[in-house]
């Protein structure tokens, strides 16, 4: 009732008080669950990195401190390794390096992808295999790269062997130099799926007699993709980047289970998850560090929710 | 072109003109050289796709001394439930246990947030209220945000009201963390909600709360069944909040229990695979049944 005292006192004696309570009982039990665990932590996390921690219980404020300590940690960023292009170069470089090749990567190709299965006969299962990695649990997907990559079970290194290159057999996640590769080919695989299914609705929308007719007129393949297709599927472009970045700053599960809690052998595909878990919940527990890098995390993620809200 | 100059010649010098009918028939039926290159690359390309999943599949019924040859080599194949048995009951982390577990978490987490989402989502779309735009950008950050980002906070929760390690505790934080896409997906739907039906409801005298249940729920219902179906997968396939929340070995959830799988030296690809398949083929499941609903949401969630 407290609520409704202070709406009582703040108000004009004008508002419609069964509504005005009607809202509040609708919102209150959904929001207050969202307001305890996920815009509470949030702002938690927030000024919790702003102060020295002894475990899991907030101590002095400290200032910028943890956050010089974390930017200057090898763990987040190692200059010296990032200059010279060689891993590990530490989780926040590998994640970004990550995303600059999956998104362009996964959102071409799953337009291709779309284009190429639109007018078949059996498109619908063909998309449904296509997308079914993308149903899978992440974890599985990360232990099926660990199996495709193996040297003597994979079938990836079998495929080598086949095309009569055996001199290149290895096991592919344990190459500081390639590994980050190999697993950023299979968030690929995995969200292809993903972009080509908003690809393949947005192009259901194209009315196919408006290409018969510049076919007519003739208008090559390149023509009608440029002046038809494109103008069509651009907005949806926006949305499967804007959903890939996301996924990329959160990827957690494949790394972790392709490659342990370190990221593969010292460090190589660690992501900034993977740093948050390992400082928040390993000895020596660093909250104020996983607070910071988590805060990075959303920092990224910010001018995405800024563009979806403008999309509204 | 060659194609169809026979047509022409067989038109002309077959008699009947059922024949002549059944042989354009068939022509047309048959794809034209560039399609049917078409489909054997779509084929082949959607076959490639699954390639890796089907090696798990293959790992998962077959003996580990056949799995280390290559899945990939059929004969003298042993097919064997052995793996699944192992798994199903393995030491460190039973899948049997961890399956119930991942059951017990996600049918509530997706009710609650289904349901709560809904109520949430109705004044949003209809309603003008005193913070309203400020939540509508909180949500969306929320949307876009790292879960890693609640972690700390939550696990200090949960550890002083005493939910850690519990269902109750994992539950909460899963439609805490679902309710900003529910609520934004469910208002954009509720937007497309005619005024006059509810108008012409509080006409006849129904509070706000039957307007909700008899006319707000039902309007709504295919777009809470997308709501369940994409929530359901991704609480299923959750292995971060439940590595952060579910300690102990009775409490582990299957995603979490598939790397402790793996053992120590020598990859044990085949309960591996099997407990991978066990743990996917359930929000395939979802999604081969569901699909309708699925992909509606996915889109719907994502384009509007």
């Amino acid at each position: 009732m407290s609520i409704q005292e202070t709406l009582d006192a703040n108000v004009d004696a004008d508002v419609d008080w069964e509504k005005a309570r009607a809202i509040l009982v609708f919102l209150l039990p959904g929001l207050t669950l969202f307001g305890v665990f996920s815009v509470g932590p949030m702002a938690y996390s927030v000024v919790g990195s702003f102060f020295a921690w002894d475990a899991f219980e907030m101590g002095a404020f400290v200032g910028l401190q943890n956050w010089s300590e974390t930017l200057t940690d090898p763990l987040i960023i190692n200059w010296d390794n990032l200059l010279a292009f060689t891993f590990p170069m530490g989780a926040l470089p590998q994640n970004l390096l990550w995303m600059v090749l999956h998104v362009p990567l996964s959102t071409v190709l799953g337009l291709v992808l779309a284009l190429l299965f639109a007018d078949l006969r059996g498109k619908r299962i063909l998309r449904s295999l296509v997308f079914l990695g993308f149903t899978t649990p992440t974890v599985v997907i990360g232990l099926v790269l660990l199996f495709v990559y193996d040297p003597q079970a994979g079938v990836f290194n079998e495929l080598l062997r086949v095309v009569g290159m055996e001199g290149q057999v290895r096991n592919w996640l344990q190459e500081p130099q390639i590994a980050i590769y190999c697993l950023v080919a299979g968030g690929v695989w995995v969200q292809t799926g993903f972009s080509m299914l908003l690809y393949s609705s947005a192009l259901a929308g194209i009315d196919p007699s408006l290409l018969e007719s510049a076919r007519i007129d003739g208008a090559g393949p390149f023509r009608r993709f440029k002046d038809i297709i494109w103008p069509l599927v651009k907005p949806v472009t926006a949305v499967v980047v804007i959903m890939g970045m996301i996924w990329v700053l959160r990827i957690f599960a494949i790394v972790y289970a392709a490659g342990g809690p370190s990221g593969g052998p010292n460090h190589v595909y660690s992501v900034l998850g993977l740093e948050v878990f390992r400082a928040a919940f390993s000895i020596p527990v660093e909250y104020g560090k996983a607070m910071v890098v988590a805060l990075i995390e959303l920092m990224f993620a910010l001018p995405l929710a800024a563009y979806i809200a403008r999309m509204d | 072109m060659d194609e169809q100059h026979s047509i022409a010649d067989s038109a002309t010098k077959t008699a009947s003109n059922d024949e002549q009918g059944l042989r354009t028939r068939i022509e047309r039926a048959l794809p034209t050289l560039p399609r049917a290159g078409r489909y054997a690359i779509a084929i082949a390309l959607a076959l490639l796709w699954v390639v890796p999943l089907i090696g798990m599949v293959m790992a998962s019924v077959r003996p580990l001394s056949e799995i280390i040859d290559g899945w990939w080599h059929l004969r003298g194949m042993t097919i064997t439930f052995e793996n699944y048995r192992e798994a199903w009951s393995f030491s460190s982390a039973p899948m049997g246990r961890a399956m119930l577990n991942t059951f017990v978490v996600t049918v509530p987490s997706v009710l609650v947030v289904t349901l709560l989402g809904a109520m949430a989502a109705y004044p949003f779309s209809r309603f003008e209220f005193p913070l309203r735009k400020t939540l509508f950008f909180v949500m969306i950050m929320v949307m876009a945000a790292p879960p890693e980002l609640v972690a700390m906070g939550n696990y200090n929760t949960l550890r002083s009201i005493g939910l850690f390690d519990t269902y109750l505790g994992l539950i909460l934080v899963h439609v805490g963390w679902g309710m900003g896409w529910v609520v934004m997906f469910l208002r954009n739907y509720l937007l497309g909600l005619p005024d006059e039906l509810e108008e012409a409801a509080r006409v006849d005298g129904a509070s706000r709360y039957q307007i909700f249940r008899t006319i707000v729920l039902p309007y709504a219902s295919p777009a809470l069944v997308s709501v369940a179906v994409i929530q359901f997968t991704w609480v299923w396939n959750a292995f971060f909040f439940p590595m952060v929340f579910m300690r102990s070995s009775d409490s582990v959830l299957a995603p979490q229990a598939l790397p402790l799988l793996k053992g120590r030296l020598q990859i044990d690809w085949g309960l591996v695979a099997a407990g991978s398949v066990m743990t996917m083929i359930v929000p395939i499941l979802v999604f081969v049944f569901l699909q309708r609903y699925y992909k509606r949401g996915m889109v719907a969630a994502v384009a509007d």
